[in-house]
C-alpha cells in the first residue's frame, strides 16, 4: 500500500508548464508576504540613518538589539504589556469556564427555553460592536458605586479605565458557548446516564466526565479568544483614556502618533506586540487551524 | 421530593446564568438601548426623542454617504479577491505535487493572526512617501515613487491591497481543509473520463465547496464591513474622505463630535446592511441550509 501511494506521488510530480506557472505565482505571493514581514523585522534592528531611503539595504549593517530596549524604556511599555497579558489571560481562563458550563447545559440538560436562549446567544455573534459600543460606554461610565459614582451612577468615571471594564464584557462568549456545545453534543449520552445511575449529580457529571475530555475544544477556543482579545483595538480605545490602562495595541497606535516617525523604533515596537501571538502560533499550530476552520472570528 | 425536583429544574439555568447575565447586561441591553438612542439627539446629557430625524439626516450627510460607498467598495473587493485567491491557491497547494505547500500556507496565514494595528504599522512603512519600501523599490527600478496614502485615487486601493494581504490566508486555510474533505474518487472518476484539471476544479471543487464559500462570504463580509483600525491609523479617513468608513464615522461622531444619537443611527444602518446581506446569502447562497463545514 505504501509503495502504491509513493508511486502515485511520484507519478504526480510531472512538471507541466501550467503547473510550473502556478507554482511560480504562488511562491511569488508567499515571498511577497514573507518579504513585507521580514523587511519590517529587519528594520527593527537598524540604525535610524539606515531607515532613510538613500541608505536603504535589506539587512541592517549592525544588528541593534538596543532598539528594543530603547522602545521599552521610552515609555511605560512594561505596564502596557502587563495590561494586555493580564486582561487576555483572565478573559481566556474565565470565559472558558463560563462558556463550558453554559455549553454543557445547552448540550445535555433539558429545560424550558433552551432553544430560544441558545439562539439569543448566537445573535450576538453577528451584531457589529459599533452598534452597542455607545450604550456600553454609558453603562460602564454610569456604573453605580464605582469610580466615584453615587448610587445613581453619577459624578465619577464609573468602571471606565479599569480592568473590570476591559475584562467583564468579554466573559460572555457566544462563540465559545457555541463551539463547546457542539463539542459536547458529540459525547455519547450513555456516559451521562451511567454516571447518573451511579449517583452523580449533573454537576459531577460535568466536572468528572466532560471537563477532563474538553482539552481539544478548550484549546481551539482559547486560541481564538487569546488572539481576539490581544489584538482588539476598538474596544480598549473607547474604554480607556489614561496611560496606565492602555493595552499594547493602543500604546502602539499612540506611539506612532506621538513620537514622530522613527521607523526602526516603530518596527521594534510592532515586532514586540506581535511576538506573543507568534509564539502562540508556533507552539499551538494545530489548535489554530482547528479554530479558524470551525469559526471565523476576527 | 417536590423541593428536590424544583431544584433540579433550576440547575440548568444556574449553569447558564453567569454567561447569560454578562451577555444580557453588556451586550443585549446596550443593543436595545442603541436602537432607542438612534431615535434621540443624545449628547452625553439631555436626551430628547427626535423621531426619524437622525435617519433622515443620513440621506443629507455627504460624508456618511461617502463612508457608506467606501465601506461597500472596500468590502466588495477585499471579500471577492480574498475568496477567489484563497480558493485558487488552496486548490493549487492541495494538488499534492506542490513543493513547500505547507510552508506557503503558514506564510500566508501569519498576516491574519497579527493585529490590525501592527499590520497598519508595517504597511505605513511600506507605503511611506519618502522612506517607504515600495517607493524605494520603484526608484531603484527607475520609476517615480508615489504618495500612496496621500493620493485620493490611490489611498483606497492601498487599503484594499493591505486587506487582501491580511485576509487571504484565512480563506486559504479554510478552503484548504475543506478541499481535504472532498472524496478523492470524484477526481479519479473525472480523470478517467478525461476531464482536465481546470475542468475538475470548476465542476467538482467549486460546487463541492459551496457551503464553505457561503460561510467565508458571511464571515469575511461581517469583518470587512467593520474596518476601522486600519483607517484611523493609516489615513484617518482622508484624503478628502476617500477612505472613511461607517465604523470610522461612528467613532468620529460619537467620541470626537459627541453626537451619540446620530452616531448610533449610523451604526444601526451598518448593522442592517450586514443583516440584509447575510439573510440574502442564507436565502440564495446556501441551498443545503447549513453553514457548517462538516
Amino acid at each position: 500500500m505504501r509503495s502504491l501511494i509513493k508511486n502515485r506521488k511520484r507519478k504526480k510530480l510531472h512538471i507541466t508548464p501550467s503547473r510550473a506557472a502556478a507554482w511560480f505565482l504562488v511562491m511569488l505571493g508567499a515571498c511577497l508576504v514573507l518579504g513585507t514581514l521580514l523587511i519590517a523585522l529587519f528594520t527593527a534592528f537598524k540604525e535610524p540613518k539606515e531607515t532613510i531611503s538613500a541608505n536603504f539595504s535589506i539587512l541592517p549593517e549592525n544588528w541593534l538589539w538596543s532598539n528594543f530596549t530603547d522602545v521599552l524604556t521610552s515609555d511605560i511599555w512594561g505596564r502596557y504589556f502587563f495590561n494586555s497579558l493580564f486582561i487576555t489571560i483572565t478573559v481566556v481562563v474565565l470565559s472558558i469556564l463560563l462558556s463550558s458550563l453554559a455549553g454543557y447545559a445547552f448540550a445535555r440538560l433539558e429545560f424550558r427555553g433552551r432553544h430560544g436562549l441558545f439562539l439569543l446567544f448566537l445573535c450576538g455573534m453577528m451584531v457589529p460592536s459599533q452598534v452597542y459600543i455607545i450604550p456600553q460606554y454609558m453603562l460602564l461610565k454610569g456604573f453605580p458605586l464605582a469610580g466615584g459614582n453615587n448610587l445613581l451612577g453619577q459624578g465619577g468615571m464609573g468602571l471606565l479605565n479599569t480592568y473590570w471594564a476591559l475584562i467583564i464584557p468579554f466573559l460572555a462568549a457566544p462563540l465559545g458557548v457555541f463551539l463547546i456545545k457542539q463539542f459536547y453534543m458529540g459525547f455519547p449520552k450513555a456516559l451521562d446516564e451511567a454516571a447518573i445511575l451511579d449517583g452523580c449529580t449533573t454537576f459531577q457529571v460535568y466536572t468528572k466526565i466532560y471537563l477532563p475530555l474538553s482539552k481539544p475544544v478548550f484549546g481551539t477556543f482559547a486560541i481564538l479568544k487569546f488572539t481576539g482579545t490581544w489584538n482588539d483595538y476598538f474596544y480598549p480605545l473607547i474604554m480607556t483614556n489614561s496611560k496606565e490602562m492602555y493595552t499594547v495595541q493602543i500604546a502602539l497606535q499612540k506611539y506612532h502618533g506621538e513620537y514622530g516617525i522613527q521607523w526602526n523604533y516603530l518596527m521594534a515596537a510592532t515586532a514586540m506586540t506581535i511576538l506573543p501571538i507568534l509564539l502562540l502560533f508556533i507552539f499551538c499550530q494545530k489548535y489554530f487551524t482547528a479554530g479558524i476552520v470551525t469559526s471565523g472570528l476576527k | 421530593m417536590k423541593a428536590k425536583k424544583r431544584r433540579h429544574r433550576l440547575t440548568p439555568y444556574l449553569y447558564i446564568a453567569p454567561s447569560f447575565l454578562v451577555y444580557l447586561i453588556f451586550i443585549l441591553i446596550p443593543l436595545a438601548c442603541a436602537i432607542i438612542f438612534s431615535f434621540t439627539n443624545y449628547k452625553m446629557q439631555n436626551l430628547r426623542f427626535v423621531g426619524l430625524n437622525n435617519y433622515l439626516r443620513l440621506f443629507r450627510d455627504d460624508v456618511f454617504q461617502k463612508a457608506l460607498l467606501n465601506t461597500l467598495v472596500y468590502s466588495f473587493f477585499v471579500v471577492a479577491i480574498n475568496l477567489v485567491l484563497g480558493l485558487v491557491v488552496a486548490a493549487v497547494i492541495a494538488e499534492g505535487w506542490f513543493r513547500f505547500g505547507k510552508f506557503c500556507r503558514t506564510i500566508f496565514y501569519i498576516p491574519y493572526i497579527i493585529s490590525a494595528i501592527a499590520a497598519s504599522m508595517i504597511w505605513l512603512y511600506m507605503y511611506d512617501s519618502t522612506d517607504g519600501v515600495i517607493n524605494h523599490v520603484l526608484n531603484a527600478l527607475g520609476f517615480m515613487g508615489k504618495d500612496w496614502l496621500l493620493d485620493e485615487h490611490l489611498a483606497m486601493p492601498c487599503l484594499i491591497f493591505m486587506g487582501i494581504w491580511q485576509g487571504m490566508g484565512y480563506c486559504l486555510v479554510v478552503y484548504f481543509s475543506a478541499l481535504q474533505g472532498i472524496p478523492r474518487y470524484l477526481y479519479e472518476a473525472a480523470e478517467i473520463d478525461g476531464a482536465s484539471k481546470i475542468k475538475q476544479f470548476f465542476k467538482i471543487s467549486v460546487p463541492m465547496l459551496s457551503s464553505t464559500t457561503f460561510f467565508l462570504l458571511v464571515m469575511t463580509m461581517i469583518a470587512s464591513f467593520q474596518v476601522f483600525a486600519q483607517i484611523i491609523t493609516m489615513t484617518g479617513g482622508g484624503p478628502l474622505n476617500t477612505t472613511t468608513t461607517i465604523a470610522h464615522q461612528v467613532y468620529i461622531n460619537a467620541f470626537q463630535k459627541n453626537y451619540m444619537g446620530y452616531a448610533t443611527s449610523q451604526a444601526v444602518v451598518l448593522f442592517l446592511i450586514v443583516l440584509v446581506i447575510t439573510l440574502v446569502f442564507f436565502r440564495y447562497g446556501n441551498k443545503e441550509g447549513d453553514a457548517e463545514l462538516d
